[in-house]
């Protein structure tokens, strides 16, 4: 937080150090929403210059980095609806994607069973544009459902919806013997 | 009455974090085995997906130092537009000469010579 409070104060030293802990972040959640490296990178170039001039708003009532999500979210979404629809996922980028994601091996859940992280990332990879943004911003990033509704411009009934068929299509993917239905 | 485990798998997407569950779900998955493992996969899921916030991208070289270089940018584009404010006046009258005397130029070119 002090880190912040400098960087409010205009310390550009402050504000390199906070750049240096969260760009990569930052990025990433960009690319996993827009899934092409260059519209990633001016998106959060477009995400930092906005946090940098609301930063003297920013009361601290939420983790700063949860703040910056939902800056780099809404400049990511809003440029995605902007965007010409490029279908991307379906030439071969996503894998282009994958290599690019550092390879986090795999996880283990409380139940002992293991997802490797690529498997899910090539799964949302060929998710639909619409339930990917909700999955990620929800579940990778914690954003809530109210927030969700606001930066996708939808009803937070329609923000739910996204969410559970997105949730079930990556469940499908991923454990297709489980329900018996082609990938 | 008993739900199916069609039901039941239409609300566990919702149920697995959300907590929208109805008693009669959690009835359900304690005696069904295969809605229990569909349940377990859902969590196996969401405890992947939340990891992978950790899992980041290179970020293409240049963006870092773009980033880092923002406050010097943004207060050089401040001082370009308080500038601009405070001789908002000069300008003006600058760019009025200007279009006064290429308006100029171009009817003198226009006129064409007076032949006898």
């Amino acid at each position: 937080m002090e880190l912040v409070e400098r960087c409010k104060a205009g310390d550009e030293v402050a504000w390199k150090e906070l750049v240096e802990v969260t760009h990569r972040e930052v990025y990433t959640l960009c690319l996993r929403i827009l899934r092409d490296p260059d519209d990633a990178a001016e998106a959060t170039q477009d995400a930092y210059l906005k946090a940098w001039r609301a930063l003297k708003g920013f009361r601290g009532d939420a983790m700063f980095t949860t703040w910056l999500y939902r800056v780099a979210s809404n400049t990511a979404i809003s440029k995605h609806r902007s965007r010409k629809r490029r279908r991307t996922h379906e030439t071969g980028v996503g894998d282009e994607l994958l290599g690019q994601i550092a390879a986090g091996g795999s996880t283990e859940s409380a139940a002992g069973a293991r997802i490797e992280v690529q498997d899910l990332e090539r799964a949302l990879a060929v998710l639909p544009d619409h339930y990917r943004s909700a999955v990620v911003l929800r579940d990778v990033y914690g954003l809530s459902i109210e927030e969700i509704a606001g930066q996708l411009k939808i009803s937070e009934t329609a923000a739910k919806v996204r969410v559970h068929r997105g949730r079930k299509k990556l469940k499908d993917m991923l454990y297709p013997a489980s329900t018996g239905e082609e990938v | 009455m008993e739900m199916t485990c069609a039901t039941v798998r239409e609300v566990l997407p919702a149920y697995v974090r959300d907590g929208d569950g109805s008693l009669s779900v959690r009835r359900h998955l304690s005696r069904c085995t295969e809605c229990r493992t569909d349940l377990t996969h859902y969590e196996d899921l969401l405890g992947a997906l939340s990891s992978m916030e950790a899992a980041t991208a290179d970020p293409p070289f240049a963006l870092r130092a773009s980033l880092i270089d923002i406050p010097s940018r943004s207060s050089r584009l401040e001082n370009v537009r308080s500038h601009v404010t405070e001789n908002r006046k000069a300008y003006a009258s600058g760019a009025a000469v200007l279009v006064a005397g290429v308006l100029g130029a171009a009817v003198w070119k226009s006129r064409k010579p007076v032949t006898a």
